[in-house]
C-alpha cells in the first residue's frame, strides 16, 4: 500500500457513501412515517438509472439535466404506488404485509424493465464519467465528486423540507408518533403519500449516480436493497441522520479494509460491525425503536 | 334526555351554573372496531362547562366513546351532535377545529421533541406563528411545568409530567371540550392528585371536560355529572355524588377500584 | 442478506422460454406427443421429434453469455434438423431460465429430466452453475456435455458425467503468461498486479499464469481476491493504479466488475503496458460502458472467434449470420462453445446409435477425439478437454476490431499492440 492510498480510499468511501446515504434516507423516511419496509426502493433506484439512460439515448438529454424530468416522474410514481397499494395496508401485520406488497411492486417493475431493455448490462455514459480531477497528487473521478455533491444537495433539500416547512413538521410528527400527529390535526394520510413520493423521488438522483458509477441490469436491485436495508438497520430504522452515518460507515469500512488489509474480508468486516452494533444497541446507532419490536 | 341531569346537583367543578346547556349529544350510537359493535345504542348528553365522568367495567366501551366523539372511530349508526350540529360525519381534523380535543389513554407526546415543541404542536392548526407564541405563553402560566422543562425532550419526563404536558398541548387550541382517557393510569397517588387538580383548573377556565377514569371514586368526587356505561349502553345517569352514593353501582364498579388505588 | 433475496427471487423464475427452433418445429406441424402424424409432412425425419433440455442464464449476471449460448444451441439444432435430425428424430431445444442462480439451475435440470423427460441434456453457462447442474444430471445417469464449465472446481467433485468441450479454465491466462515470458529481457514488463473475484471460474486462472511470470522475473506487486458482494471497486482499482504495475490482470465472471476496474483505471490515468480481463472484455456492454476508444489494447483470452480457421467454424459462422444477421464480430465465443457442445453430443449419439445415456457416457469416456468448430476435443477421465486450445484476443484499431493475437506462433494471430496505447479520455 503506497502513501496516500488509504486517504484516497477514505475519500472514495465518503463520496460513494454519500450516494448510498441518499438512497437509504428515502428508505428510512418511508419507514418512519408509514411504518413499513419498502423493498421496492432498490428497483426504484434501478428504474431511475434506466430513466436517465432512456432520456440520454432517446432524446440526448444529459444526465444532470434529465433529473429535471426524472425526479418529478419518480415522485408521481411514488405517490401513485402509495395511493394504489400502500394505503390499503391495514394495521395488522403491517410491516410483513408491506414487504410482500413492495416485493410484488419490485417484480412487476423488474419484469417491465426486462421486457423493454433486456437483461444485458447498461451503463450511463458522459464525458465526465471517465474523467478525473488531479488533487494532491491523486486522481479523483469527476463522477464521484459530482455524484456526491448532488447527493449532498438532495440531502440538504430533504433536511430543509423536514425542518423548515409545514410538511416537514408534519412528517417529523408522524414519524415520532403517528397517533399523536393525528390528534393534533396532522393529515397523516396525505403526509404518508407525500413522504412515500419524496422517498421514491430521491431514487431518481440515486439511480442516475449509481448508473454512472457501475453497470446495471433489471436484476441489480436485489444486491442494492439488501445493502440499503443493512444501512438503515445500522443507522437506526426511521432515523435520517442514522441512514447518512450508516451509509458512510458501510462504504468507508469496506474501502479501508480493502486497501489496508484485503478486499477478501472487506464485506465480512462490515457485516461484523453491523452485528456488533446491533448486539450493543439493538435499535441501531440512532434508532429509537428496536428493530425486533417492529 | 334524562331527568337526572336536568336538575343540577353539582358539588364541584362549575358551581355557579344551574341550568346548563347541553353542548354535546350522543344519540343511539352504534359502532366498534372490526369484530362487532362495542357501543350498542349509547345515548347521553354532556352539559356545557361540566366535568362529566364516564365509569363502567372493563370492556364497557368507555374509551370507544372517546374515540367516537373525536372522530378517530367512525360510528356505524346513530349521531353525535355539537350544539345541535352533527359531527360524526366529520374528519378528526375538522372535529378538532370545532374545539373538541382528546388526550388518549396511551402516552401521545412526540418523544423526540422538546416539551416546548410538543406544546406548540398543539397549535398545529393555527397558521399564524405569532398567535401560537402568544397562546404558548398563556399555557405556560396555566402549566408551570411547561416553562420549567421547555427545552427537555418529552421522552425524558416522568409519566405524570408527560400527562401534564399532554394537557397543556391540548389546551393550545383553546378547546371547548377536552376528552381525557384514563389520565391517572399508572401514576402514583400524589401525581394523580396533581393531575386531578389540574383538571379542575382547566374546567374552571371554562373548558368542558369529558373524563374516562378507572380511578372512579376519585374521579366522581370532582365530577359534576356521571355516566355509567355497561356493555355499550348507559346504565345510569346522574351527578357525580349520586352515582358515587348509589349502593348498587358502588359494589359493582367502585369497590374493587378503590381498593386497588 | 444477499442470499435471502437471491433465493426468493429465484422461486418465481420458472418460466419457459421457447426458442426459435421450437417455433420452427411447431411450424412444421408436429406436436411432441403425436409422432405418427408428423411423418407425413416431414420428408427426412420419420421418427418422433425429441427435445433437448438446457438451463441457461437468460437473466442475471451471466445473461449476456447465457443468451449467446441460447443462440449457439438454436443454430446447432437447426443444422441438425437440416441434415435429417438425430437418428432420424427432429430436435428442438427446451430452455429454462435460471437467472444465473446455482439453486435454480439444479431445479431446472431436475424438471427437464423428471417432468419433461427430455432424452438428452446440454450444459448451462459458467462453471458456477455447471457443478450443481451436473450433480443433478448424475443422479439420473445423464451425460452433461457442456461448453462453459471448465473451471478446475468442476472436475474435483468426482462427477463421471461432465464433459467440457472448451479449454480448461485454469489454462486461460497461459498464452498471455507465455507471451510475456517469451519477450526479450529489456522489453519484458517487470511488475504485475492480479485481482480476482473469488469464484471457481475467475480465481483458478491466476496462479498458473503468475507462476510462469514470476519465473520469468515479473514481480507480483499486487495480488488480491475480492468478494462478489463488493460495493465499491474504486479503492481496489486505485490501489492497483498506485502500484504502477506494468501488467494488470482482472479476473471476473461478470462484465460489470471488469467495467468498474477499467473505468477507474481510466480516471486514474493508469495505463499498464498489458491489461487483461478474463471475461466480458469482448461484450458490447463493456465497450459501450468505457468507450470504444478506451478498449483499445485490452486483452481477453478465449477459445474461439469468428475468424477462426476451421471448416466447421466457417459453417457455423455462415449459419449464424443467416439466422441472426449482423457482422462476424458480433458472434461471441459463447455461441460457438454452445454449438461445439451440440457437435460432440451429436457425434456420441450417432456413434452409439442410441439415446441411451449409459452408452453415450461410455463413448465420451473412450478417449476418442471429436472434431468441433473450436478444434479437436478429447476428454480425460475427469472430463476436461486435453486438446483444448486457448487463444488471446485484443481490441485494436481504436477499439473497433477484436483480433486474435496469441499464441504468437499461430498463423491466424496478428501482432499485439504492445505496450497498450494510453486511454483516450
Amino acid at each position: 500500500m503506497s502513501a496516500g492510498t488509504l486517504e484516497m480510499a477514505i475519500l472514495d468511501g465518503i463520496l460513494t457513501g454519500g450516494v448510498y446515504a441518499l438512497m437509504a434516507a428515502g428508505l428510512t423516511l418511508i419507514f418512519g412515517v408509514l411504518d413499513m419496509i419498502n423493498i421496492a426502493q432498490g428497483i426504484f433506484v434501478i428504474l431511475g438509472a434506466y430513466a436517465s439512460y432512456s432520456l440520454e439515448h432517446s432524446f440526448g438529454i444529459g444526465l444532470f439535466e434529465g433529473l429535471i424530468i426524472t425526479i418529478p416522474a419518480m415522485f408521481l410514481l411514488g405517490a401513485f404506488i402509495e395511493w394504489a397499494f400502500i394505503r390499503r395496508l391495514g394495521e395488522y401485520n403491517r410491516v410483513s404485509m408491506s414487504i410482500l406488497v413492495t416485493y410484488a411492486v419490485t417484480i412487476v417493475i423488474e419484469g417491465v424493465l426486462l421486457l423493454h431493455f433486456g437483461s444485458n448490462y447498461r451503463s450511463l455514459t458522459a464525458s465526465y464519467v471517465t474523467q478525473s480531477f488531479h488533487v494532491f497528487g491523486n486522481y479523483l473521478p469527476k463522477i464521484y465528486l459530482y455524484g456526491f455533491l448532488l447527493a449532498l444537495a438532495s440531502v440538504l433539500v430533504l433536511y430543509f423540507i423536514l425542518y423548515k416547512t409545514r410538511l416537514g413538521v408534519s412528517v417529523r410528527a408522524a414519524m415520532d408518533n403517528r397517533f399523536a400527529a393525528q390528534l393534533v390535526g396532522v393529515e397523516v394520510k396525505r403526509v404518508s403519500t407525500l413522504t412515500f413520493a419524496i422517498g421514491v423521488a430521491v431514487t431518481a438522483v440515486g439511480g442516475m449516480v449509481f448508473g454512472a458509477v457501475q453497470p446495471f441490469t433489471p436484476n441489480s436491485s436485489y444486491d442494492l436493497i439488501s445493502r440499503l436495508l443493512t444501512i438503515v438497520v445500522l443507522g437506526g430504522l426511521g432515523s435520517v441522520g442514522g441512514a447518512l452515518v450508516g451509509a458512510l460507515v458501510m462504504v468507508v469500512v469496506e474501502d479501508i479494509i480493502s486497501v489496508a488489509w484485503t478486499p477478501t474480508w472487506a464485506t465480512l468486516i462490515y457485516f461484523a460491525v453491523l452485528v456488533i452494533v446491533l448486539l450493543l444497541k439493538p435499535q441501531g446507532l440512532f434508532g429509537q425503536r428496536e428493530v425486533r419490536a417492529q | 334526555m334524562s331527568p337526572d341531569i336536568s336538575h343540577d346537583t353539582i358539588t364541584s367543578g362549575s358551581e355557579t351554573r344551574t341550568e346548563p346547556a347541553q353542548i354535546l349529544c350522543l344519540e343511539k350510537v352504534y359502532g366498534g372496531y372490526g369484530g362487532g359493535d362495542v357501543l350498542k345504542g349509547t345515548t347521553f348528553t354532556v352539559s356545557d362547562k361540566s366535568i362529566t365522568c364516564i365509569v363502567g367495567p372493563n370492556g364497557a366501551g368507555k374509551s370507544t366513546v372517546a374515540t367516537a366523539i373525536s372522530g378517530i372511530l367512525k360510528i356505524r349508526e346513530g349521531q353525535i351532535t355539537l350544539d345541535g350540529e352533527p359531527i360524526h360525519t366529520l374528519k378528526p381534523r375538522e372535529i378538532l377545529k370545532k374545539g373538541i380535543v382528546q388526550v388518549p389513554q396511551n402516552h401521545s407526546l412526540f418523544r423526540k421533541m422538546t416539551v416546548e415543541e410538543n406544546v406548540e404542536f398543539g397549535g398545529f392548526l393555527i397558521r399564524d406563528r405569532q398567535q401560537v407564541k402568544t397562546r404558548f405563553e398563556q399555557i405556560c402560566e396555566l402549566f408551570p411545568i411547561v416553562k420549567e422543562k421547555a427545552k427537555i425532550k418529552a421522552g425524558a419526563l416522568s409519566g405524570g409530567q408527560q400527562r401534564l404536558v399532554e394537557f397543556a398541548r391540548c389546551m393550545m387550541l383553546s378547546p371547548r371540550i377536552v376528552i381525557l382517557d384514563e389520565p391517572t393510569l399508572g401514576l402514583d397517588p400524589q401525581m394523580a392528585r396533581s393531575v386531578f387538580r389540574t383538571i379542575l383548573e382547566m374546567n374552571k377556565s371554562g373548558v368542558t371536560i369529558l373524563l374516562v377514569e378507572q380511578n372512579a371514586r376519585a374521579a366522581l368526587k370532582l365530577s359534576s355529572h356521571a355516566v355509567v356505561l355497561e356493555s355499550g349502553q348507559v346504565r345510569l345517569l346522574g351527578s357525580g355524588r349520586e352515582v358515587l352514593e348509589n349502593p348498587e353501582i358502588g359494589t359493582l364498579y367502585l369497590g374493587g377500584t378503590s381498593q386497588k388505588q | 442478506m444477499k442470499s435471502l433475496f437471491k433465493r426468493s427471487k429465484q422461486r418465481r423464475i420458472g418460466f419457459v422460454i421457447v426458442p426459435a427452433a421450437a417455433l420452427l418445429l411447431a411450424a412444421c406441424g408436429s406436436g411432441s406427443s403425436n409422432a405418427s402424424s408428423s411423418s407425413a409432412t416431414s420428408t427426412t425425419a420419420s421418427a418422433k421429434p425429441i427435445q433437448i433440455g438446457a438451463s441457461l442464464s437468460l437473466t442475471g449476471d451471466f445473461a449476456a453469455n447465457g443468451k449467446s449460448f441460447q443462440r449457439g444451441y438454436a443454430i446447432w439444432a437447426e443444422q441438425v434438423n437440416k441434415n435429417g435430425g438425430l437418428l432420424g428424430h427432429k430436435v428442438s431445444m427446451k430452455i429454462l431460465d435460471d437467472a444465473s442462480s446455482p439453486t435454480q439451475v439444479a431445479t431446472n435440470y431436475q424438471d427437464l429430466i423428471t417432468s419433461d423427460h427430455v432424452p438428452l441434456i446440454v450444459g448451462p453457462f459458467s462453471s458456477l452453475l455447471t457443478v450443481p447442474a451436473a450433480t443433478v444430471a448424475a443422479r439420473y445417469g445423464y451425460a452433461m456435455v457442456e461448453g462453459a464449465g471448465g473451471a478446475p472446481g468442476v472436475f474435483t467433485h468426482g462427477l463421471k458425467n461432465v464433459f467440457d468441450v472448451s479449454y480448461p479454465v485454469k489454462d486461460g491466462l497461459l498464452p498471455v503468461a507465455n507471451w510475456i515470458k517469451s519477450m526479450p529481457a529489456g522489453k519484458r514488463p517487470t511488475t504485475a498486479a492480479y485481482v480476482t473475484s473469488n469464484n471457481i471460474f475467475a480465481q483458478p486462472q491466476i496462479a498458473p499464469a503468475q507462476a510462469i511470470m514470476q519465473a520469468a522475473g515479473v514481480k507480483t506487486v499486487y495480488n488480491q481476491v475480492f468478494q462478489s458482494e463488493t460495493t465499491d471497486f474504486t479503492p481496489l482499482a486505485d490501489a492497483i493504479a498506485a502500484t504502477h504495475a506494468q501488467v494488470a490482470i482482472i479476473s471476473t465472471t461478470s462484465v460489470s466488475k471488469v467495467i468498474a476496474f477499467v473505468k477507474d483505471f481510466i480516471t486514474q490515468h493508469y495505463n499498464p503496458e498489458i491489461l487483461v480481463g478474463t471475461n466480458g472484455v469482448n461484450q458490447t456492454a463493456f465497450t459501450s460502458a468505457i468507450g470504444t476508444c478506451n478498449a483499445n489494447g485490452i486483452i481477453q483470452p478465449n477459445g474461439w472467434y469468428a475468424g477462426y480457421d476451421n471448416t466447421l467454424s466457417h459453417q457455423f459462422v455462415k449459419a449464424y449470420l443467416a439466422k441472426y444477421g449482423g457482422t462476424t464480430s458480433q458472434i461471441t465465443a459463447s455461441s460457438a462453445e454452445a454449438y461445439g457442445v451440440g457437435e460432440v453430443l451429436a457425434d456420441a449419439v450417432n456413434a452409439t446409435k442410441s439415446f441411451n445415456q449409459a452408452k453415450i457416457l461410455k463413448y465420451l469416456h473412450s478417449g476418442v477425439t471429436f472434431q468441433t468448430l473450436q478444434g479437436p476435443v478429447k476428454f480425460n477421465s475427469k472430463g476436461e478437454n486435453v486438446d483444448g486450445v486457448v487463444l488471446g484476443f485484443q481490441w485494436q484499431s481504436k477499439g473497433t476490431k477484436y483480433v486474435q493475437i496469441l499464441p504468437a506462433s499461430d498463423k491466424q494471430s496478428v501482432a499485439p499492440l504492445f505496450p497498450k496505447p494510453a486511454f483516450c479520455s
